[in-house]
């Protein structure tokens, strides 16, 4: 009598399948991730590009100075410095009437750096 | 145990349904990855331009201050800063500086009396070329 082997070929094909699918679906999360993370990232820099370019003209159609620091939450609304995840810093080096505006954001809960620029106002120049 | 397979289950027809499983999620992962990437490259592009941008108004600004300066001691240089500085009859100074390869910032001063500048032009000009790569004819009289 022909002794039936234990691993017949159907779940043999089982086995092999579900270990090329573990390990592909490895690949595919980390590239899905990846994309989700490009794609925050981006997010992240247009929202604070698009809030620096609002601080600069404000202060440049008001002559008045911009704060230190302006907090934002996750959505990038203004908020207190105790809830906030962004923060917007300025530098501010003033020289005759010319003052040099140095913006910088940054995440404040993984401490990374988003987005820097240097812009100039000059008093009274714009009214 | 009764095998599956003689339950109806041809063989093969599992690797089949996980390679085109996998298939199918791998080519959402590429437009995803993609799509993102390019959104990433748009964003740059922008944040680069942005930067570009005040980087040459504050040049126009700090030169607009040398020729104030300059021009209340009664002298006006040809240069600021390797930048030539153009005095036309309508009693009009005009400079120019270049934010991109192709994208200049113009500036142009009215000296109206001794020691006067009104900025009356403070604007961006594209100076690539319109030519398209492939042209063709719109109206044909």
């Amino acid at each position: 009598m022909k002794k039936e082997h234990p691993l017949s070929p159907f779940y043999t094909e089982l086995i092999l399948n579900l270990l090329f699918f573990a390990i592909a679906s490895c690949i595919l999360v980390y590239v899905f991730a990846y994309s989700q993370a490009l794609n925050q990232e981006s997010q992240d820099q247009q929202n604070a590009a698009l809030e620096i370019q609002t601080l600069v003209e404000t202060a440049k159609a008001t002559s008045v100075l911009p704060e230190s620091a302006y907090y934002y939450t996750q959505d990038w609304q203004n908020c207190s410095k105790a809830s906030a995840v962004f923060v917007i810093t300025v530098q501010t080096e003033t020289q005759n009437a010319l003052t040099q505006l140095t913006f910088r954001a940054e995440n404040l809960q993984t401490d990374d750096f988003i987005w820097t620029m240097t812009a100039a106002m000059k008093a009274g120049f714009y009214t | 145990m009764t095998p599956l397979k003689n339950k109806g289950v041809t063989p093969g027809i599992i690797s089949f349904l996980c390679i085109l499983l996998v298939f199918v999620l791998a080519s959402l992962a590429a437009i995803a990855l993609l799509s993102a990437q390019q959104t990433h490259l748009i964003v740059e592009k922008s944040l680069e331009n942005q930067q570009a941008y005040y980087s040459a108004d504050l040049k126009a600004l700090e030169i607009y201050e040398k020729v104030e300066q300059t021009y209340a001691e009664g002298n006006l240089p040809e240069t600021i800063d390797n930048i030539p500085l153009t005095l036309t009859e309508e009693s009009t100074l005009s400079y120019v500086i270049p934010v991109r390869e192709d994208t200049n910032l113009n500036v142009s001063l009215l000296l109206e009396n001794a020691s006067t500048l009104t900025p009356i032009n403070w604007s961006l000009q594209y100076t690539g070329n319109w030519d398209p790569d492939e042209p063709f004819n719109v109206f044909i009289p």
